[in-house]
């Protein structure tokens, strides 16, 4: 993690680009307040403790798997620095699931769900669900709740090949996204690099809002209640609610991150969020074992039902998570 | 190599994490390597007989631990335990416990009318539910 720009100007001349240690303690603030900020619902959630007891070591380990790398994409571009190299972001992401993992171990103690009485299995496994879903928070809030300073330092590393006369590390870029930026004349293609972005943002999004509806037993009651015109309904509802939030509803960041030139983009625009929708649907509910023993139909049918509140996430994470 | 430009406590949270990543880690890949392919196995223990005080003089509790040594999770673990004097089942009790997690064990109690010796009772794991 990193300092913001204004404590650049410290004495310490002979290193400029290293952040002062009352600035490092105002990030961990911060990443800590985002932490549990955003998944204190998971944190009080029983489905999450059950979770914890029943998850088999693989399923973990993919969650921790899965977790640093929507972590790493987050990191990369919406991070504090878009300077940060690879190495950055990875150092960066560990620092994250690390404190993920002591908060709610901390507060899983506290609030009476581990203790010394349980079986290691047990407690490892409750700490690692809960930690991942604070991990999130902590990303996320070390980004996004420092109001004051941009924080943003030049454009990311060999991103923008149309644009090599750009500054590097200057702190007077006009950019305010990590993202590499079309050019002012919208070019007739994006590039990899744009796409790859925001999709890793609109992943973010998805997973941050739909984190703490995936476990709960509510998705499963209600698919099995649904008709086969109430899953196309909500389909349809949620390709619209994606649509309206990227394309009509002026959400902050609408104007400058999404292209809409022509009805293609739109169509093209909703129906990639509605991708990153399902698949992020499909991993937590995977994650949560909420296709073990199920039938094709009923799995299928519980991602549909998650998928709204996912496309949500997915495109307000899009617009409201990049530091604009 | 360069590294990237942190002060101490950077350095210190990211050893911290780093370490406490690597330990969650490897704890999980053993784990899975040693019982992951392993069902349930579930174990009844009973304590000895005890009267609470404050309550019935003809109310006995029995201590009851349910373990499970497998490396799969136990739900809604039903135990029923006998009262058997000879021959004859005086009493019958039972009890449901919502999780066994693997490699754990839960406990509870069960309460008797007519005092009980250890040797009198007979407990056994009815079924139970793969979550």
């Amino acid at each position: 993690m990193h300092a913001s720009q204004d404590l650049h100007d410290a004495p310490d001349l002979a290193a400029p680009q290293k952040s002062s240690v009352p600035g490092s303690l105002a990030e961990y603030g911060r990443g800590l307040a985002g932490g549990l900020l955003f998944s204190l619902p998971l944190l009080y959630t029983m489905e999450m403790w059950d979770m914890g007891q029943v998850a088999q070591p693989l399923r973990l380990l993919a969650g921790i798997g899965g977790t640093f790398f929507l972590l790493l994409g987050y990191n990369r571009y919406a991070g504090l620095r878009c300077d940060a190299g690879l190495r950055e972001v990875m150092i960066d992401s560990v620092e994250e699931l690390g404190l993920g993992f002591l908060l709610a171990a901390g507060l899983l103690a506290l609030l009476g769900v581990i203790d010394a009485q349980m079986s290691a299995p047990e407690i490892v496994g409750k700490i690692v669900v809960e930690g991942l879903a604070v991990a999130i928070g902590v990303s996320v809030g070390t980004a996004q709740l420092g109001g004051d300073s941009p924080g943003l330092a030049g454009d990311p590393d060999g991103d923008k090949p149309e644009q090599p006369q750009q500054e590097r590390g200057g702190e007077s870029s006009a950019s305010g996204s990590c993202i590499a930026r079309e050019p002012s004349q919208t070019p007739a293609v994006h590039s990899p690099a744009w796409l790859s972005g925001q999709l890793s943002l609109a992943l973010c999004g998805a997973v941050l809002v739909a984190a703490s509806i995936a476990p709960t037993d509510e998705i499963h009651e209600i698919s099995v209640r649904a008709h086969l015109l109430h899953l196309l309904a909500l389909t349809g509802l949620t390709l619209g609610v994606g649509a309206l939030v990227l394309y009509s509803s002026g959400f902050r960041g609408a104007t400058t991150h999404v292209r809409h030139r022509d009805r293609i983009d739109v169509v093209l625009g909703t129906v990639s969020t509605y991708l990153v929708s399902m698949i992020a649907s499909a991993a937590l509910l995977w994650f949560f074992g909420r296709f073990d023993g199920e039938q094709f139909d009923m799995g299928l049918a519980q991602t549909v039902v998650l998928a709204l509140p996912t496309a949500i996430g997915a495109s307000a994470g899009r617009l409201l998570l990049q530091s604009s | 190599m360069t590294l990237p430009k942190k002060n101490w406590l950077e350095w210190t949270v990211f050893a911290a994490g780093l370490t406490l990543l690597v330990a969650v880690a490897s704890y999980l890949v053993v784990q899975a390597l040693r019982y992951s392919d392993e069902p349930a196995a579930l174990t009844v223990a009973l304590g000895e007989p005890w009267s609470p005080a404050g309550t019935d003089l003809a109310q006995l509790a029995v201590p009851i631990t349910v373990g499970n040594h497998g490396g799969q999770t136990a739900a809604e673990v039903d135990v029923e335990v006998l009262l058997v004097r000879d021959g004859e089942v005086l009493e019958r009790r039972e009890l449901t416990f919502p999780f066994v997690p693997r490699r754990s064990s839960r406990s509870g109690s069960l309460t008797f009318q007519h005092h009980p010796r250890r040797e009198e009772l007979v407990a056994h794991v009815l079924g139970y539910l793969e979550p």
